[in-house]
């Protein structure tokens, strides 16, 4: 038996080894998990994904854009996409590859996994938001079309991902998308954000971390070049035009709207009372069938009943009985304002 | 979907809310004769237990308790499948009765599903504690099915209880069960949609809520309806 | 039986019908049933005067107040422990004594009639002793800790519990209801693995499970309250022993607490990444608990049946450890030459090659750990029986060499460790997944090596040993 010193000393560069290979996101050992899912039924469908994506933009796909998307050398994408080719999925015409009919059902099948996906992990479970695309774009290669279409039933036939994409149906047919970019928003007109355009990834990010989110009702106050100054029923912005360009905007329908200014439960003070006006838009899937069911409905009243030690969770007295929730959800009951 | 067993002459379906003591009426009514085990395919507890009344012998299936049946969970999508598929011969709705309010949210949404309903209004000794008073007979008449006050834990009520089942499986009972008072565009998108439930499937006792529940875009009731299972329930209305 | 097409009219219809009326008609719908809810109630349910409800909240304001909220649990915790620690010593003792004179006069029965030695002992020395340890170790404790235990269960007191440690849970990217699956793994880890169904976050209930095992269980209890109550309450005046020992057992808990919580916090940050997900508990008002139906459920329901599965498996765990020094290679018996293979390792960890040896043993149940190592050392050295604790710490500090840091790895590795085998069973077949109950079985396994080996160096370290 070596001395204490030696086998402390022996312990810690063996912790230290194990710490660098397995440290969560950067170790070794989950770089090469995360390099080695890329098959060769994943680069299809991401080539395939991207020309479609082109096909909307009006251009077609090239060699270049193909190996950029997919993540491979020029010459691996020339292999790709004479494959593409032989299986009738792509064409190339004058300016570069397009979609052939079957390949564009195909790109619709994988594309409504994607959003399918999406919005499963957004309704059902607990992954945030960015996290949410990082998954989608694995699930989208393992779903079979059957799958999503139980999916798609399971979840109650839902129109819109997440971030307010269509998700195309099961026979293949996809809404157009309306809505106008902020960019092109006119000035004091009241629109709702429809979309929030996940594609880049760090802008996508820079919205989220803003805190905007689809149904929310912005009114634009000043616009530059390269700067949009915009408020919510919240608050105000201000975001690089880059930024705002993937927003998209559409006209608020005439009902729906949230009447009046409110207040959050969140905000009330131990022992305060209100009266539910409703649940915030945000509140989405399980969260929000679980506080309906608990009797948070509007004209409901709710007393601050119970704080716990560390200020978080409140208990909250609702129809006769007692719910303790955490300050997230509290802040996802809005409340009349007296 | 319904599996005859050898001796045993009613099943009966026990819905709740957590914390109502359901559990203590299950244990009260069917002491140590219970078994229990998991749902098909479901990591959820299933109990079941007999008991025997005036010579007959009851199944009492726990179901899981739920605060609602619009399936937000696994647990409320099993309560519900069962009141709806497995047709009890009655179902016992566990109420308490110190939260009323909270707790008629469930029996509201089960009197729209099956008219064969008793309700025990349990824990009458914290609800009387509490100065909590209830005209369940008048509020029996407004559900249009009977109530029950039981003190589970103490044995109060549980015969009263026992015969109003017996009477309600022999048919003894009549019930009017109330059902949700829906206005608007929702009833406007009933109106429509009910008849073409009605057309197809000529005695379903539940077809409005089926319908509403087509609305939801509930996936086990539109498979119900695709497979024809929907159908058994218009036959198997006793 | 309808055309299946019709059913598609149907259903295409609906599909219509549920685009033109929009996403929010949940709501509506229950909206509109808890409006018809709220009539109903206000018309046929009166609320006269709420004394009741004023004392159940008056009492919440303590059990829950900053200044008072942590310190009333633990100190809850540590009178359960102190109560059953101070009770449960004299009955094991005379129950050991009951039985161990059973077996001597069962083994002279044989004898007198000519039954082979090996007979004899495979059957009392071996397999009767081990039920007999069983019995003696863990029935009283656990007759006094289960009825304890289910009255505050019965009370109410746990979601209470939960309200409090949330915020904790929260931080670790985990549920508030993982404490009520905790406090239910104090009675038995595999119905605390059970019990994690209440949470409806699948993410947060795997973590909820693979953490459970650093919750110790009824079978584990008294190992450590004999060590506490050997090597800490002795290490004080007399007067004061008895809350040593339930004061360290509440500090092996909290240890516990503190891993559960460090590893939920690490695994929701890696592998099971992902947001706190929605929390909502209700508070149920204090019921008056029904004493009857307690002592009923945690005399029947857990006691009995804890300890009948501890008995079958200490049968064969104690015919084990018999064969193990009956049989001799050479002039050494097998537990001999195991023990000091395993010498090395165990020492590493501030343990010994028998230590380890009994944990190989009694991986079917946790519970039998101590037995196997007082059966492991008498065998060895053909030691007559012992009674009481002073006679054990005669043997485990004398004989055996055992130190403040044996005792103390010692309660860290039976806190840590693997969980027993219907634990492992129950993971299995609750996650329905191999991989998460390998990880369940060998992560707590490691972290325990790992805990027990910094902390044997670096005591031997600061001491000088």
């Amino acid at each position: 038996m070596p001395d204490p010193l030696t086998s402390l000393i022996i312990a810690c560069v063996a912790g230290f080894l194990l710490y660098t290979a397995f440290r969560p996101q950067v170790g070794w050992f989950w770089r090469w998990q995360a390099g080695r899912v890329v098959t060769a039924r994943v680069r299809r469908e991401d080539a395939l994904k991207h020309l479609h994506h082109q096909e909307y933009a009006g251009q077609p796909g090239t060699l270049e854009s193909i190996a950029g998307v997919v993540g491979i050398s020029t010459g691996e994408a020339a292999e790709l996409v004479s494959e593409l080719i032989q299986h009738g999925y792509t064409q190339l015409e004058d300016r570069g590859y397009v979609l052939t009919s079957s390949g564009r059902s195909y790109a619709l099948q994988v594309i409504r996994a994607h959003r399918l996906w999406e919005r499963y992990l957004a309704d059902e479970t607990d992954v945030d938001d960015v996290e949410i695309h990082i998954r989608a774009e694995k699930a989208e290669h393992l779903l079979t079309p059957t799958e999503a279409d139980e999916l798609d039933a399971r979840l109650g036939y839902p129109r819109y991902d997440p971030h307010g994409d269509p998700i195309p149906t099961s026979d293949g047919e996809v809404e157009e998308e309306t809505g106008t970019p902020m960019t092109r928003w006119p000035l004091d007109l009241e629109g709702r954000i429809v979309h929030l355009e996940d594609e880049p990834h760090e802008v996508y990010k820079q919205l989220l971390a803003e805190g905007l989110h689809l149904g929310e009702d912005v009114r634009i106050l000043e616009r530059s070049s390269n700067e949009i100054r915009f408020f919510t029923e919240e608050r105000e912005f201000v975001v690089a035009a880059v930024v705002a360009a993937n927003i998209t905007l559409a006209s608020v329908p005439e009902k729906g709207v949230v009447e009046g200014p409110f207040r959050l439960l969140s905000d009330l003070e131990q022992d305060e009372a209100g009266v539910v006006m409703g649940l915030d838009d945000a509140c989405r899937g399980l969260t929000r069938r679980r506080l309906l069911d608990l009797g948070f409905t509007p004209g409901a009243e709710v007393v601050v009943d119970l704080t716990s030690p560390f200020g978080e969770p409140r208990a909250y007295r609702v129809r006769g009985t007692r719910i303790a929730l955490r300050r997230e959800q509290a802040g996802m009951v809005l409340l009349e304002c007296v | 979907m319904r599996v005859a067993k050898s001796g045993i002459d009613f099943e009966i379906a026990l819905a709740g809310n957590p914390n109502t003591g359901k559990s203590t009426v299950f244990n009260a009514l069917t002491g140590m004769r219970q078994h229990t085990g998991n749902w098909p395919g479901k990591t959820v507890t299933r109990a079941e237990g007999d008991y025997l009344h005036d010579g007959k012998r009851y199944r009492l299936i726990d179901l899981p308790g739920t605060y609602s049946l619009l399936s937000a969970s696994v647990d409320e999508e099993i309560a519900r499948d069962f009141i709806l598929f497995g047709q009890p011969d009655c179902t016992v709705v566990v109420v308490d009765a110190t939260s009323v309010e909270r707790n008629l949210n469930l029996v509201l949404q089960v009197l729209e599903i099956t008219d064969r309903v008793v309700i025990c209004l349990n824990l009458m000794d914290e609800a009387k504690r509490r100065g909590i008073t209830i005209d369940h007979a008048g509020l029996a008449e407004e559900l249009g099915v009977p109530i029950v006050p039981t003190t589970a834990r103490y044995g109060k009520g549980l015969n009263d209880l026992t015969t109003a089942v017996s009477h309600m499986v022999s048919g003894k009972t009549e019930t009017t069960p109330r059902r949700l008072q829906i206005t608007g565009e929702l009833s406007d998108a009933l109106d429509e949609l009910v008849p073409m439930i009605e057309e197809q499937y000529h005695d379903l006792p539940n077809s409005r809520w089926v319908a509403l529940r087509l609305l939801d875009g509930d996936y086990a009731v539109r498979q119900a309806l695709l497979d024809g299972s929907i159908g058994e329930l218009a036959g198997g209305n006793r | 039986m309808a055309a299946p097409n019709a059913s598609h009219d149907v259903l295409s219809q609906a599909d219509l019908l549920q685009r033109r009326l929009g996403a929010d008609l949940r709501d509506r719908l229950v909206d509109s049933i808890y409006t018809d809810a709220g009539i109903l109630n206000r018309r046929y349910v009166t609320v006269r005067l709420d004394r009741r409800r004023d004392l159940d909240r008056a009492l919440d304001r303590v059990i829950t107040s900053r200044i008072f909220g942590l310190p009333l649990m633990f100190l809850g915790l540590a009178a359960v422990f102190w109560v059953t620690v101070t009770g449960a010593n004299v009955p094991s003792s005379m129950i050991a004594t009951a039985l161990f004179w059973v077996e001597e006069q069962g083994a002279a029965l044989f004898n007198s009639i000519g039954i082979p030695w090996w007979i004899t002992g495979f059957i009392w020395h071996g397999t009767y002793k081990g039920m007999a340890w069983v019995t003696a170790v863990m029935l009283p404790p656990m007759a006094i800790f289960f009825p304890l235990f289910t009255f505050f269960e019965d009370l109410g007191y746990l979601p209470r519990v939960a309200f409090n440690m949330d915020r904790f849970f929260k931080w670790a990217g985990a549920h508030g209801k993982q404490a009520l699956s905790m406090s239910m793994g104090f009675g038995c880890n595999a119905a605390g693995v059970i019990a994690t169904r209440i949470i409806d976050s699948p993410r947060e209930r795997l973590i909820a499970i693979l953490t459970n095992n650093f919750v110790p269980c009824n079978g584990r209890f008294p190992t450590l309250i004999m060590l506490a109550t050997i090597f800490v309450g002795t290490a004080v005046s007399p007067a004061m022993a008895s809350f040593a020992a339930a004061g360290t057992v509440v500090m092996v808990v909290i240890i516990g607490i503190v891993t559960t919580l460090l590893v939920s916090a690490f695994l929701s940050r890696t592998v099971l990444k992902g947001e706190a997900s929605s929390f909502t508990l209700e508070l149920p008002p204090y019921r008056r608990p029904n004493i009857g139906r307690i002592l009923y459920t945690s005399i029947i329901d857990r006691t009995l049946f804890v300890l009948k599965r501890a008995i079958y498996m200490a049968a064969p765990a104690g015919a084990l450890i018999w064969l193990l020094s009956a049989i001799h290679v050479g002039d050494q018996s097998l537990t001999v030459i195991i023990s000091t293979a395993l010498e090395p390792l165990g020492n590493a960890i501030g343990l010994d090659g028998v230590i380890i040896l009994a944990y190989i043993i009694a991986i079917p149940a946790n519970e039998i750990v101590v037995p196997a190592i007082l059966m492991a050392y008498s065998g060895a050295t053909r030691m007559v029986d012992i009674t009481g604790l002073a006679e054990l710490q005669g043997i485990l500090v004398g004989d055996q060499g055992w130190t403040l840091l044996t005792a103390v790895c010692l309660m860290l590795f039976s806190l840590l460790h693997n969980p027993c085998s219907t634990t492992i069973l129950t993971t299995w077949k609750e996650t329905g997944s191999r991989k998460w109950t390998a990880v369940g079985a060998l992560m707590p396994l490691a972290i325990a090596f790992v805990v027990c080996f910094l902390v044997a160096n670096l005591w031997r370290l600061i001491a000088g040993v």
